[in-house]
């Protein structure tokens, strides 16, 4: 063991935790008592600096490894994984100047990046140990951000709902990765795998896993674990909302599909739908199965926008569960495409929803009315966003849905068992069309009552529009992403090619 | 200063569509009519899905983007949007113009499917947007109903790609054409052990059901006569002209080469179904009143021909130059019709802003005392709807009676009903709408505008140019149904 | 002997978590944050048969002193009243008891299956030490460890915000 080799597979998570001390420490020493408008710019600048630079050194010091047998893991994948992290929390860090509910400047970017540092930690760690605490270290921080809106009372709700039911979430996974390492006497996920399989199958095994599934189902919002996010989603500040929408749910996902695939890779059952067999797969197609329906269906009865998303969020966490119940390579791929693409187009709507709700004080449908006359380019963004997000073509939802569909089925032939889920989602996505069409049948066709452009900073403008222009990109080349996934799925661990 | 934009926004939508036009002229002429695969680009796209960039032309194709390239500015000129959001109708009219020009070369499914979607949303948009009175229920069928037809198209591919491992229309029509497809999807895949059987008839029934929808075929119409009706003038011409020629498309480019044993096996329903969309459709179009609902069921009467050619031409005994006459017919219906329809349209379209809304059939009457280049003109495009000799309806009609009267006696017979009953109801209009007294009020009913006639002009010349010579697309088509011919299993 | 001091042990804590949250008795917080020291300590009793003495006696010193001073200083400090009671809906109790009435089936089924069955994996012989521990602790898991440092440091940033008096 050794020190250095720590410290140069940490990279890029020191780059971070710096830049974090940097931001803490400039805001509470030289920039105490200036505008907040200064201060939020130079942390800003400070944090995407951050992020940058660590992407940057992922990307010329491509260096990789297994450090403790697993307890931390580098490889091509988990760096891929982690450069659209960074860039996701660079993007947020730029639309928080759209805001200004927080005299905490500081305090505020401090946490985003926290919460990024456990992000980090969650993707490239393969131990149960490790990955409760990186779990931890990101959830604490997304509580803090959610209620970091003092004023208001919406905020501190949605804070204290998110830590309530986070709090019981952790303790299921505990409670959880406990009865596994009883089952077993090991931590590291290769070697869980193992062990289970050499042990008959132990109803105490189906308890582990189901507690493990509630404790990460609550992170990716799955139904029935959701309770939370349409509350936290209207309540906590918008840039708050988007990190938990995006950077979150990227690492959760990566984090989900390595807890299955490699440490429960010997409990998959089987969710065919003649064919039941116990395992997590039938369990999570249960929960995707419930995720599509409830958020969807509930979603079309919406009138707040983030409401909305939180739904939306709900319906697209079982989209994504496709591709962890695919249990491929393949399906890892797909997943995590659909994921990344995801991140950026549900930071793009945020960042709209962000800057009409400063400018006209609330997130109703009502508010996006005339969208498309006060500010083109708000609109535009919006317009490409939602559609990604229904699945319309040419954008990145559209493939990734598609490849997420071909993969689960191609995963589960010779036999179409799984068929149901795949026609439930698409079906669904239909229903998914009529509530993203409510927004933009507000911000295209309705009069605004007042018909003042709205000002949106440069920064903001810029990031909507790179956001947008990535969402297209993939949309119409998707193969710069997947095959770079691909790519780097292969040259990963020998343990994740199934 | 909005006016003023709106006419950019226009000029500029025109020249590209002029532009387009010139672009698909200049294709035509290097066009070589030999039946294969002509300017072909390929590239590979998605390498995990084995989705390629895949574009070509055959006959049917160059008739088809043909089609969409006249059919598009005669659309834009015929019907202006009001200035308050003519943005963002032009924008949308040019994103379905080119998920029809997509859809209509694109040989892999992935790059098809893409475009067939693509077109989609435009088009709901501009009838939700622009349209009459009932537009929300009538765009929300019309979406519910083709975004039906997606979902099981997607699902029959998935499944194709699943047991061959390809989304190339060319290869998968050969492996349709050796009856190797049916054996793999069979062999290869099943939901326990019942399902394996029925997995290519599943296979079938999802790809048939989504372009079904799409021409329409009965039962699958009702969206039909809500959306036309509901629909702009300019919108309705490009539902009828152009994209409901992407479901008879489909069933040219996908249906008949991939499943021909399913096609055979079914033939007689298949027939039936025809036969009945052909004489029920235009059964109740004699009971409209609303000229745009009439001509409406009459484009859903003049597809069903189509659909018979094909579902004619699977079945194994009868000699090839009836096979070939009636898919010969079968393109060439595609192409007249979305002439006679556009132009329909286009026409009521113009009478309705002359009647202030209104369009019933018995609203009018004896326009051709004060209207008379209107009456002519509107008069050529009925009798082309009709089949009239020396205009184009007649040609493709003719190939498709000539083939299946050889092939399938009692079906030419049937559907000969609906031949008669499509004139009667066509004469009707002109009989209502035309002649007979003049009502008071519409004593003041303005002429076509010297505008209004230089837009229908090329589309009724092109009428006789393709009635007295038909050879014009003939030349383009034969060669190719000739191959798809040939090579029939 | 250890098995029934287990039992009594695991007992003890399962009786005081559900007078902690659940005493049909009394509703002051304050007797919760009683029974909440009871619970851990009978964790620590739990510990010291597992050999694992320096976590046993962290469980008492800081969770049973520090953490619990602190929570009843807070509870005074704030003068809080006596919990409200809360009918909770029909439709919501049912679809409480039916999950927990199944994941309770499953543990029961779990441990039956258990006593038929020998143990295969022996319970890991560990001595529970302070030298051994902070060896684990810088050998094999530094990584947690560290990550445990800055997981402190949000705790105390989210102190900070959140208690700071809003100076407008």
């Amino acid at each position: 063991m050794n020190y250095g080799e720590l410290l140069k597979l940490l990279a890029p998570e020191s780059i971070l935790a710096l830049t974090l001390l940097l931001v803490l420490g400039a805001d509470a020493t030289f920039l105490s008592g200036r505008a907040p408008g200064l201060r939020r710019a130079v942390a800003a600048s400070l944090t995407v600096a951050g992020c940058m630079g660590a992407i940057y050194w992922i990307f010329f010091f491509p260096i990789h490894g297994h450090l403790f047998s697993g307890v931390l893991v580098v490889d091509p994948l988990t760096q891929v994984t982690k450069q659209v992290l960074l860039l996701l929390t660079a993007a947020t860090a730029l639309l928080t100047l759209e805001t200004a509910f927080t005299p905490h400047v500081g305090e505020y970017f401090g946490l985003q990046l926290l919460a990024t540092l456990g992000f980090l930690f969650m993707v490239s760690s393969e131990d149960i140990l490790t990955i409760f605490v990186a779990l931890e270290l990101a959830s604490l921080s997304l509580y803090m951000l959610a209620s970091f809106a003092k004023g208001n009372l919406a905020s501190a709700e949605a804070g204290l709902k998110y830590f309530l039911y986070g709090g019981l979430a952790s303790a299921f996974l505990l409670f959880g990765f406990s009865l596994l390492y009883g089952l077993t006497g090991e931590t590291l996920l290769a070697k869980i795998a193992a062990k289970i399989t050499t042990t008959p199958r132990d109803p105490l095994l189906v308890v582990a896993i189901s507690m493990v599934l509630t404790g990460l189902g609550f992170k990716i919002a799955a139904v029935p674990f959701q309770l939370w996010a349409p509350d936290v989603y209207e309540g906590a500040p918008t840039p708050s909302a988007a990190l938990i929408a995006s950077g979150s749910k990227l690492a959760s996902f990566f984090l989900l599909e390595k807890m299955m695939t490699i440490g429960l890779s010997s409990a998959v059952g089987s969710g065919a739908f003649h064919a039941l067999a116990a395992g997590w797969v039938p369990m999570l197609a249960m929960l995707a199965g419930l995720s599509l329906i409830v958020g969807n269906l509930t979603a079309l009865a919406q009138t707040s926008v983030k409401r909305l998303l939180a739904y939306s969020a709900i319906a697209h966490a079982g989209y994504a569960l496709l591709g962890v119940i695919a249990n491929s390579s393949q399906g890892f791929v797909a997943l995590l495409f659909y994921v990344m693409t995801y991140g950026f187009t549900v930071l793009g709507a945020f960042g709209v929803v962000a800057v009409v709700e400063r400018q006209t004080g609330s997130d109703r449908l009502e508010a996006f009315a005339g969208l498309s006359r006060r500010s083109p380019v708000l609109a535009g963004v919006l317009f490409v966003c939602l559609l990604s997000l229904a699945g319309i073509p040419p954008l990145a939802g559209f493939f990734g849905k598609f490849y997420l569909f071909a993969a689960i089925l191609r995963a589960g032939a010779p036999s179409l068992g799984i068929l149901w889920l795949v026609i439930l989602a698409i079906a669904l996505s239909a229903v998914s069309l009529f509530y993203y069409l409510q927004v933009l049948k507000q911000a295209f066709v309705r009069e605004a009552p007042l018909e003042l452009p709205f000002s949106v900073k440069p920064s903001t403008q810029l990031v909507l529009i790179l956001l947008a222009l990535c969402v297209i990109l993939f949309g119409c080349a998707p193969d710069l992403l997947v095959s770079k996934l691909l790519l780097a799925l292969k040259a990963a661990a020998p343990g994740l090619v199934f | 200063m909005p006016a003023r934009r709106a006419d950019l926004a226009r000029g500029f939508t025109q020249g590209l569509s002029f532009l387009c036009l010139a672009l698909v002229l200049g294709i035509s002429g290097a066009f070589v009519p030999n039946g294969g695969l002509q300017a072909i680009e390929r590239h590979a796209w998605i390498s995990a899905l084995g989705a390629e960039y895949f574009l070509g032309i055959d006959g049917l194709g160059l008739v088809s983007i043909l089609l969409t390239a006249i059919i598009t500015p005669f659309a834009l000129f015929a019907w202006r949007p009001p200035e308050a959001g003519a943005k963002i109708y032009y924008a949308l009219f040019l994103a379905l113009e080119s998920g029809l020009f997509g859809a209509f070369t694109a040989f892999n499914f992935f790059h098809w499917f893409f475009f067939w979607e693509l077109s989609l949303i435009p088009a709901f948009f501009l009838i939700k947007l622009w349209g009459g009175p009932q537009r929300a229920r009538a765009s929300m069928q019309f979406f519910v109903y083709t975004l039906f037809g997606s979902v099981a198209l997607l699902l029959a591919f998935q499944v194709i790609f699943l047991a061959t491992g390809t989304f190339d229309f060319i290869r998968l029509a050969e492996l349709g054409r050796t009856g190797a497809l049916t054996r793999a999807l069979t062999t290869k895949l099943g939901i326990g052990e019942i399902a394996a059987q029925t997995m290519p008839l599943l296979a079938f029934l999802g790809v048939f059901l989504g372009l079904a929808v799409k021409v329409p075929l009965g039962p699958f119409h009702a969206w039909l006569p809500p959306a036309y009706a509901e629909a702009p003038a300019s919108v309705s011409m490009m539902l009828t002209g152009v994209m409901s020629k992407m479901g008879v498309y489909g069933f040219l480019r996908i249906l008949l080469p991939l499943f021909p044993d399913q096609l055979r096996q079914w033939q007689t329903p298949l027939l039936c179904l025809a036969i009945g969309t052909i004489v029920f459709s235009a059964w109740t179009a004699m009971a409209q009143k609303d000229l745009k609902r009439i001509i409406a069921y009459s484009s859903i009467n003049h597809l069903g021909y189509c659909l018979l050619a094909v579902f004619v031409v699977v079945q194994a005994e009868g000699a090839a130059e009836h096979k070939q006459a009636a898919l010969d017919g079968a393109i060439f219906q595609m192409f007249n019709h979305g002439l006679s329809a556009s132009a329909l349209f286009c026409f009521v379209g113009w009478l309705e802003q002359r009647g202030h809304g209104l369009r019933g059939l018995d609203d009018f009457g004896g326009l051709r005392k004060i209207a008379p280049v209107f009456t002519g003109l509107m008069g050529i495009a009925l009798f082309s709807s009709l089949g009239l000799p020396g205009l184009n309806g007649f040609i493709g009609e003719f190939l498709i009676f000539k083939g299946v009267l050889a092939l399938q006696g009692w079906a030419a017979a049937l559907s000969a009903f609906g031949l008669l009953l499509t004139a009667l109801f066509l004469l009707t209009i002109l009989q209502r709408v035309f002649s007979g007294p003049l009502p008071d009020k519409w004593a003041k009913l303005p002429d076509l505008t010297t505008a209004e006639r230089w837009i229908a002009a090329p589309i009724i010349a092109l009428m006789f140019v393709i009635g007295v010579y038909p050879q014009v697309l003939m030349g383009i088509i034969n060669p190719t149904v000739g191959f798809w011919v040939t090579t029939m299993p | 002997m250890e098995s029934l001091f287990f039992y009594l042990f695991a007992a003890l804590a399962v009786v005081c978590g559900i007078l902690m949250v659940a005493n049909p008795f009394s509703r002051n917080p304050v007797t919760s944050a009683m029974f909440m020291v009871l619970t851990m300590i009978s964790l620590a009793g739990v510990f010291v048969l597992l050999h694992a003495y320096f976590l046993a006696a962290v469980q008492i010193l800081v969770y049973a002193g520090a953490v619990m001073v602190l929570f009843l200083f807070v509870i005074m400090l704030l003068n809080l009243k006596e919990e409200e009671k809360r009918k909770p809906g029909w439709v919501r109790m049912g679809f409480g008891l039916v999950s927990a009435g199944l994941f309770a089936a499953l543990l029961l089924r779990s441990v039956a299956a258990a006593r038929n069955a020998p143990l295969e994996t022996a319970a890991a012989t560990v001595d529970g030490g302070v030298k051994p521990l902070g060896l684990l602790l810088f050998t094999e898991y530094p990584l947690p460890f560290e990550i445990m440092s800055i997981l402190l440091l949000v705790g105390m940033v989210g102190v900070v915000v959140l208690s700071k008096k809003e100076l407008k």
